[in-house]
């Protein structure tokens, strides 16, 4: 009869404490277990997830990338998903997110196959008007610059984007000509380096057709926004350009040239190869 | 603070010294006198919706925005994700602007996710319908068309790679079974949010990832809210053609998770029928015999050519049972009254002698009832699956053809046919044993079917004077049991056996003149007996599910026919087995591509019509004999092969195919045309006949999804040979086909303007072997449709039709249909003024080859007419 009545207890005690789990999200733990890994530097309160078409004229490829726009208070952070998913250690909310992402592609479980060669992030501070650009390739570098540099020119067309009427603006940025389709949304913001235009931006297109960047979904959200506690080396935009480069060209060289051991079987796949890559800036 | 100061000042002088533009400046505060930092500053001239100037607020609050050739008045808009939205207008210089903002949160109203056009998961696609849905459409089916591989013909019958779809579902559920187009063509594409296509779908669970399928299914999911409370629209309309027009529809459907029910009844005659009227699929053999269409029908839409007064109703109810079980009901009634007017002029080609001309002139009114009902029980559960059906169907026409040639001749068609069918089937799967069983039982009876024709000397009715009458009447009961048994050796290959066992009794009497007591002649049949086919097919299939399948199978049959005429006592016995090896592979190097080859040699067989040796008239001038007094065999040795590629994601659809066939058959055409043609009598002659057949189909079709724009190309190639006997000769028959077809249909600026093009063009050329000149025509087809919709509750649209056809009396013959209308859309009422046949075309002109004749058609078009409705959905 007590095992009855022990087993009933329990039972009921998990269960109020599995829906307790379920029903609520606690900001304040995930706050303390994202803190002991990364430097939390604001809130994100919305976020936003964009398709980016990218085309490699040199290898003929076509690749599509899922980023997404953490914005926060005072700073933003745009990374690709699977920056995303590294940097939002607290499982609880995986399957939300996971939940988010059928929605938006419907087959999110393929999304990690399909990034790009190297992982970048923008961390966009609209108080400082600074921008702090990172990127990894055997190692995180990172540089800084004034925020928004772009100059636009306003457009009278419209053009309908998630819903959004959207209106269009130009601009020549680094080498490239972009057209920029931006809403009513009051965040001067958008993918990657691009904003300062009176509304979030949506799609931004480039002449050339090699990047195509498209939002595909929005939603409220809050959590902790920050970049990882780990080592990186400052460099300049021109230096790290020229390392990028470099990298992509001789990346089995550069590997090797590391001090990394590696294997007789990864020395035969380490052929020399040119990695997928079609820089956003050409200058 | 001092370097504020200076800023600030600085800010004022330029502002002050500006002249020819507009410059402002100011101080952005919440209600505390904090400063209000990056705040979005959009400057609009006048009320024009794209703003001309903007900035942001900097740390202290402040901000500077300049304009050249801008002159006041001028709007401001402040937007921030902190505080409200404020909006003022500037008549004149204000100086430095100081503006207090109210803080507020901006709160993103919900979640908005931009669904993804197509989904793939596993052999499952999903289509988000917003993706491919345009403004002018009204159905779902309209948007099944625009799916990468779909086709539906003018019925509404849907395929997929070219083969028919399997199943139609809703939610899951099969409500209406192979009658969906009363869902496809009225459930409105705003109730749908996905329309998932399964392809190689097998529908009993039981045999998944054991036995593939050809065919694919289509499942609409409802929308959410859609569920649990009716759906549907009521609409009715009048207008006015060279008559008063009307037409009214009630759609109604209600759909949760244990219950699905459709309720349609409608009626017009805008010259919609609801069935088609020449349609004889199904129909037994002695109903067939007589055509219902005898005079010819153009080759398009009815709508345009028949005056008609159709009625409707259907109701259909599926629940869903406990243990995977559902119980479905079906009934409809159909009412065609309907009437029509063309002219033929019909060359029959002669080998050696000049072909003989011969025109007719023909009214014919049709009117044709058609009930039915089902009763179906379903159980389908991963390891039994189980199926009761039972139908009832009853047709009756009565038909009335009033024809012109030489003199005045009338000819009547009078029938009815009712059919019961029950189906049962189950398969029982038990570890890696499957066991399948299938029963058909099958009652058809024609009790009367008759044809009549007299000839009027005057105008006066006492003048008629009978031509010809002639009567048939059949009975056929058909029972069919199959069963199976297989045995799975691993995960990969399978053995078994199936075995069927067909029984058909058929009985067939004709009479020509006199009575069935006191019958006059000899052109009268009486025929009755048995056909028993049991066959045994022993396979063995390999498959790696999703990648590679093949199966071959030798199925044995024996045949066992004993025909007796009545009138002679003649028996007619035939016991033969006969053998028909068939290899089926698939294979799927990956998700987007995939082979398909088919090989192997099929008997067709004939049945009591071969022993039906005295003739029938078919027509008041056309006498037909069906058969020759032994069993017609047919021998086809053939193999097939397609590929498809897919990539759903890209929108891209490519499929190639080609089969090639060798046909031997024991039997041969004859066709005899009297002196001046005004006679034709059909028959067959026991002598060997080999044909030979090639075709050849490619299709692509690429959807541009940020354009919604799908780019499609089609083409098809047919070369056929064989033999015929025209007036005792022997003609060689060389006859050759190809289409090519190109469309490109779109959505652009928004949705505001919809339009689809298509051009087809055909060629079609026979050859006699040198023993009459060949003969060749060509035809163009165009068809746009353009909507424009120039605001949200506006649509005009037109529809534009051009036919430049080549006769085969010399030059060509353009027919030209225009159609065209407005809609106006307000919330759930819907107005719509539709105009057709805007030119006025009266006839419609084109012609076709049937074998060794060449017949130019020339038919009666509805007038202009215009049709004012209202709709109102719920």
């Amino acid at each position: 009869m007590w095992s009855v009545i022990i087993f009933v207890l329990l039972f009921c005690i998990s269960f109020l404490h599995s829906f307790g789990q379920n029903d609520s999200y606690n900001y304040e733990s995930t706050y303390k277990s994202y803190a002991e890994k990364f430097e939390v530097v604001d809130t994100a309160y919305m976020e936003v997830v964009y398709a980016h078409s990218i085309f490699d004229p040199v290898l003929k490829k076509k690749n599509l990338v899922y980023e997404i726009l953490s914005v926060g208070n005072s700073k933003s952070k745009y990374t690709d998903y699977s920056s995303y998913n590294s940097d939002s250690i607290e499982n609880a909310r995986a399957g939300e997110r996971y939940k988010f992402f059928e929605k938006i592609d419907g087959a999110s479980r393929k999304l990690s196959a399909t990034y790009g060669a190297s992982r970048e992030r923008v961390m966009k501070n609209y108080r400082d008007s600074l921008l702090h650009f990172e990127g990894f390739m055997m190692g995180f570098y990172y540089y800084e610059e004034p925020l928004h540099q772009m100059e636009w020119r306003l457009g009278d067309e419209t053009k309908e984007v998630l819903g959004s009427e959207c209106r269009k603006a130009t601009c020549r940025w680094r080498g490239r000509d972009w057209t920029a389709w931006y809403s009513e949304l009051p965040y001067s913001d958008g993918p990657w380096m691009f904003g300062g235009l009176p509304g979030l931006i949506m799609e931004l297109t480039d002449a050339t057709g090699e990047h195509k960047i498209r939002a595909r979904g929005i939603k409220r959200d809050v959590y902790p926004l920050g970049l990882s506690k780990t080592d990186r080396f400052k460099t300049k935009r021109e230096k790290y350009r020229t390392m990028m480069e470099d990298f992509i060209e001789n990346s089995s060289a550069r590997l090797m040239s590391s001090g990394m051991v590696i294997s007789g079987l990864e020395k035969e796949t380490a052929k020399p190869r040119r990695l997928f890559y079609c820089p956003l800036e050409l200058e | 603070m001092i370097r504020g100061l200076i800023t600030y000042l600085l800010c004022v002088v330029s502002a002050m010294s500006a002249s020819g533009k507009v410059v402002l400046t100011g101080e952005l505060t919440d209600a505390d006198g904090n400063p209000a930092a990056g705040v979005i500053i959009r400057l609009y001239k006048d009320r024009a919706k794209s703003p001309v100037a903007f900035t942001t607020s900097d740390r202290s609050g402040k901000f500077r925005l300049a304009k050249d050739t801008l002159t006041f008045p001028v709007t401001l808009t402040f937007a921030s994700s902190k505080y409200a939205a404020k909006e003022m207008t500037i008549e004149k210089d204000p100086g430095v602007l100081k503006v207090p903002l109210r803080r507020e949160d901006f709160v993103l109203e919900e979640v908005t996710v931009q669904a993804p056009a197509a989904r793939v998961k596993g052999d499952t696609i999903v289509y988000d319908v917003n993706s491919f849905k345009g403004k002018g459409d009204r159905s779902i089916e309209d948007v099944i068309k625009k799916l990468p591989g779909v086709t539906v013909d003018d019925s509404g019958k849907i395929y997929y790679d070219e083969e028919p779809i399997n199943n139609f579902y809703i939610e899951g559920m099969n409500l209406m079974g192979g009658n969906y187009m009363i869902a496809s063509q009225n459930i409105s594409p705003d109730d749908i949010s996905t329309i998932s296509v399964y392809e190689r779908h097998q529908p009993k669970k039981a045999l998944k990832g054991i036995v593939d399928s050809k065919n694919a299914a289509l499942n609409l999911k409802l929308k959410k809210g859609r569920m649990l409370k009716p759906i549907g629209y009521l609409r009715g309309g009048a207008g006015y053609g060279d008559r008063l027009l009307w037409d009214g529809n009630l759609y109604g459907m209600l759909v949760s998770p244990v219950n699905q029910t459709i309720v349609t009844a409608k009626g017009n005659n805008v010259g919609s029928p609801y069935v088609s009227v020449g349609n004889q699929d199904g129909e037994g053999r002695a109903t067939k015999t007589f055509n219902k269409m005898p005079f010819g029908a153009p080759s398009i839409s009815q709508s345009r050519f028949l005056d008609n007064r159709s009625g409707y109703f259907s109701a259909n109810t599926l629940f869903k049972l406990p243990d995977e079980t559902t119980l479905t009901v079906n009934s409809s009634y159909s009412l065609e009254n309907d009437s029509y007017e063309g002219a033929t002029i019909t060359e029959y080609l002669l080998p050696g002698a000049p072909a003989v001309t011969y025109e007719e002139k023909a009214s014919s009114a049709l009117q044709a009832h058609r009930v039915s009902a089902g009763l179906k029980f379903e159980k389908n559960k991963d390891r039994l699956y189980l199926l009761d059906q039972l139908t009832f169907r009853g047709l009756f026409n009565d038909n009335r053809y009033l024809l012109h040639d030489a003199g005045r001749t009338e000819q009547t068609l009078y029938n009815h046919e009712f059919r019961v069918r029950n189906t049962f089937k189950t398969v029982v799967r038990r570890a890696r044993k499957i066991y399948e069983v299938s029963s058909v039982t099958e009652l058809k009876n024609t009790p009367v079917n008759h044809i009549g024709a007299v000839r009027f000397a005057s105008e006066d009715a006492s003048s008629a004077e009978t031509v010809m009458g002639q009567t048939v009447k059949g009975l056929s009961f058909f029972n069919s049991e199959s069963t199976g048994f297989s045995f799975q050796f691993g995960r990969r290959s399978q053995a078994g056996v199936e075995l069927s066992f067909n029984a058909a009794y058929d009985r067939l009497r004709s009479l020509a003149r006199g009575s069935e007591e006191e019958p006059v002649g000899d052109d009268r049949n009486d025929v009755s007996g048995y056909k028993i086919r049991t066959s045994a097919t022993p396979y063995y299939r390999i498959s790696f599910p999703g990648r590679f399948s093949a199966k071959l199978s030798v199925p044995v049959e024996m045949l066992d026919i004993r025909y007796v005429d009545a009138l002679n006592s003649d028996v007619y016995s035939h016991h033969r087995p006969y053998l028909s090896p068939l290899l089926s592979v698939m294979y799927k190097p990956n998700q987007r591509l995939v082979f398909d080859l088919d090989a192997g040699q099929r008997w067709t067989l004939g049945d009591i019509a071969d022993f039906i040796d005295n003739p029938i008239y078919a027509t008041y001038r056309s006498i037909t004999t069906m058969g020759t007094g032994s069993l017609r065999k047919e021998r086809r040795d053939y193999v097939n092969l397609s590929t498809i590629y897919r990539d759903a994601l890209a929108g891209l659809y490519l499929m190639a195919s080609g089969s090639f066939s060798i046909t031997e058959n024991n039997t041969m055409s004859v066709s005899d045309v009297g002196e001046d043609g005004s006679s034709v009598s059909s028959s067959r002659l026991n002598e060997s006949n080999r044909s030979r057949s090639t075709m050849a189909r490619f299709s692509a079709s690429k959807r541009v999804y940020d354009w919604r724009t799908t780019f499609a190309l089609s083409g098809t190639g047919q070369w056929r040979t064989r033999k015929r006997i025209r007036s005792g000769e022997k003609v060689d028959v060389n006859s050759s086909f190809y289409t090519l077809n190109g469309r490109v249909e779109s959505s652009l600026f928004s949705g505001k303007l919809a339009t689809n093009l298509s051009c087809v063009y055909s060629h079609v050329r026979q050859d006699f072997g040198g023993k009459m000149g060949a003969v060749g025509l060509n035809s163009v087809e165009f068809t746009g449709k353009v909507s424009v919709f120039p605001t949200d509750i506006l649509e005009i649209y037109g529809d534009v039709s051009l036919n430049h056809a080549e006769l085969a009396t010399g030059g060509y013959k353009s027919n030209v249909f225009v159609d065209a209308g407005m809609r106006v859309k307000l919330r759930k009422f819907e107005i719509e003024l539709a105009g057709k046949n805007l030119t006025n075309l009266r006839r419609y002109e084109y012609a076709i080859y049937s074998t060794l004749d060449i017949v130019n058609y020339n038919f009666r078009l509805r007038p202009i007419q215009g049709v004012l409705s209202l709709r109102y959905s719920f």
